[in-house]
């Protein structure tokens, strides 16, 4: 049987190595072409067939692993996709369904190895986490918010004020203003800035 | 006869009493009048007459009680009484209502004392000037703030304008108080004057403060959150290949513990020999790999590779700009594209890229030797995509056709800010 061809677009070594040795471990895949940008990942898909990209959602220069997985997607929608992340932005889930990515895993994911997800991938099966990982920011767990206090902790963390965040999600200020203040009342920081800081360190919001 | 007698007496008394009356109210309304801005002299002469009618029929009355004659009032006393009578009571009416009525008038009517005591009660500071800036009226309140100003009452108007003009339009009085100066035109009865409203605006000069104050530590904020957040990245990376590298750390025990075992048990299987070598191969092969975040490092090797897995030799001339990701990250974004046209349309062997980052700009220029263009490109997906991209950043996109397909980028050094 033929081995399955696989693109891993992954900027940091370390996990692209682990990868490339669990691929190297299996007999149904084999590891075509390994690159850091996901910005250059459709240039691969152009001659080479590619049966499955396994695809970091933040790599090299900031390139998004979702927008070059959508470009893939709409040139290429026979090409199966996995998204790959470590970082608990609960949007990405939202976002990869609606480009059609195949999977979704976290890098921490320990009860579903890399190879089983890709097998059942391959198998045509689409298989993503119930939710995402639950990150302890202060005093709140990233399950304590809504889905709306954590839209507008992903606007804070870009440094906008709360007339361009409410511009942006169009809704009131005085709307942002009470998101924001609950969202200090959960987490019980003392500023916004504390605030935005840890969300953004530990990937909960990504801009 | 005697009741006769006392009627008639009676009747003289009630007279005598309606002009003193008379009397009364034509004194009262003739000072009326006199002080009355309504300085006609006909409104002067009906208290005038019924002072002088009354003053003859007292003098007559008097003449009759004391059976004198008089010379002068002898045709009263030859006049029927009962006219007399009538003609008194309808000119006690008469007189009356012209008081009531020229009382009414004085107390509506305005005139330049009752402006100035207007004026002063404003809480507002007004000054009416002429073109020279001789005042016309000024009221209490802009001389307090003059004499505040300038130690003295306003004079010269315009001299008193240079003054709020070096104070920036506000001035804040020593107890506090803040006022803001306007001036505008007037066209009063065809005249023109100036008017300078000084109005008191401490409670939004206090607010304004407040929100300067909080604007500032917002704009502080928000700039501290925008520099930490072009570092956040690499932090986030870094903490990540710390995990990794404490994975591997628990690898490389296992592999160690494994070996101990195989060692100790003195086995010679050359299957799980080799299964041991391999493992520790792999972990070794993990050893002494860090990723630079934020370097340029291994960009190009990346681009030459992509370029290399369609079949194409891409030649770069020029330096990548450097501490600009964005820039760089745009680059790599248009090779995307200008190596996915030439090897879709053109049929390219090589790609050639040409950079110029200058300080406040950096130009890149991507051709190739494909096939030019049989008519002008249209620019579907991707270049658009491109497109979209470099004007974001605030940068120009240019697509040539002729003689060879061409895409042209100029970006400014930074990202342009939003409003």
């Amino acid at each position: 049987m033929d081995k399955k061809k696989v693109l891993i677009v992954e900027d940091q070594v370390l996990v692209r190595k682990f990868i490339e040795n669990a691929l190297a471990d299996s007999d149904r895949y084999e590891a075509s072409f390994s690159i850091k940008n996901a910005d250059l990942a459709d240039v691969y898909c152009q001659k080479n067939e590619i049966d499955l990209i396994l695809m970091d959602v933040y790599t090299d220069l900031g390139a998004s692993g979702l927008e070059a997985a959508a470009r893939i997607k709409k040139q290429y929608p026979e090409i199966k996709i996995i998204v790959i992340t470590s970082l608990p932005e609960f949007s990405f889930i939202k976002r990869a369904r609606e480009i059609g990515v195949e999977s979704f895993m976290y890098k921490e994911d320990e009860a579903n190895s890399l190879i089983s997800i890709m097998d059942r991938t391959m198998a045509g099966e689409s298989v993503y986490p119930d939710k995402t990982p639950e990150v302890k920011i202060g005093l709140a767990s990233s399950y304590d918010f809504s889905e709306r206090e954590l839209e507008v902790l992903r606007e804070l963390t870009s440094g906008n004020t709360n007339e361009e965040i409410a511009a942006k999600l169009c809704i009131s200020t005085a709307t942002v203003k009470t998101h924001i203040a609950n969202l200090m009342d959960k987490t019980g920081f003392k500023s916004r800035t504390e605030l935005a800081i840890k969300a953004r360190e530990l990937g909960l919001v990504i801009l | 006869m005697t009741g006769l007698c006392d009627l008639l007496f009676a009747y003289r008394f009630v007279l005598f009493m309606v002009n003193v009356i008379i009397l009364y109210v034509s004194v009262k309304s003739f000072a009326v009048t006199v002080n009355s801005p309504i300085r006609h002299k006909w409104v002067i002469v009906l208290p005038l007459l019924s002072f002088v009618y009354c003053g003859a029929m007292i003098e007559t009355l008097a003449d009759i009680e004391l059976k004198t004659d008089s010379v002068v009032f002898a045709f009263l006393m030859k006049a029927p009484a009962v006219i007399l009578g009538t003609f008194d009571f309808l000119l006690l009416f008469l007189l009356i209502g012209f008081y009531v009525v020229i009382n009414e008038v004085k107390t509506r009517y305005v005139g330049p004392l009752s402006v100035k005591d207007g004026i002063d009660q404003i809480g507002a500071g007004l000054c009416y000037f002429w073109d020279n800036g001789i005042v016309k009226l000024a009221n209490t309140r802009i001389n307090e703030i003059s004499r505040a100003m300038t130690g003295t009452d306003i004079y010269d108007a315009r001299e008193f304008m240079s003054k709020i003009n070096e104070h920036g339009s506000k001035y804040t009085m020593p107890d506090g108080k803040v006022y803001e100066f306007d001036t505008r035109r007037l066209i009063i009865d065809k005249v023109e004057i100036n008017e300078l409203v000084a109005t008191e605006v401490t409670e939004e000069e206090n607010l304004l403060k407040e929100l300067m104050n909080k604007e500032n530590e917002l704009t502080a904020f928000n700039e501290r959150l925008k520099s930490y957040g072009a570092s956040v990245d690499e932090i986030t990376v870094q903490r990540e290949i710390l995990n990794t590298k404490l994975k591997i750390h628990d690898d490389m025990g296992q592999t160690l513990l494994k070996t101990k075992h195989f060692i100790e048990s003195g086995s010679e299987d050359p299957e799980e020999k080799a299964e041991l070598i391999d493992t520790w191969k792999k972990a070794l092969s993990l050893k002494g790999e860090t990723s630079v975040p934020g370097s340029n490092e291994g960009v190009l090797d990346d681009m030459y590779e992509a370029a290399d897995a369609i079949g194409i030799k891409m030649h770069v001339e020029g330096e990548l700009p450097k501490n600009n990701r964005e820039q760089v990250r745009i680059l790599v974004q248009g090779i995307r594209e200008c190596l996915t046209n030439a090897y879709k349309y053109g049929e390219a062997k090589n790609i050639y890229i040409k950079i110029d980052a200058k300080v406040e700009y950096t130009y890149i220029e991507y051709t190739n030797d494909g096939t030019p263009p049989k008519e002008k490109i249209r620019e579907g997906g991707g270049l658009s995509g491109l497109r979209k991209v470099v004007e974001g950043y605030g940068g120009k996109m240019a697509v040539v056709s002729e003689p060879q397909f061409a895409v042209r980028l100029l970006l400014p050094e930074r990202r342009k800010r939003r409003g």
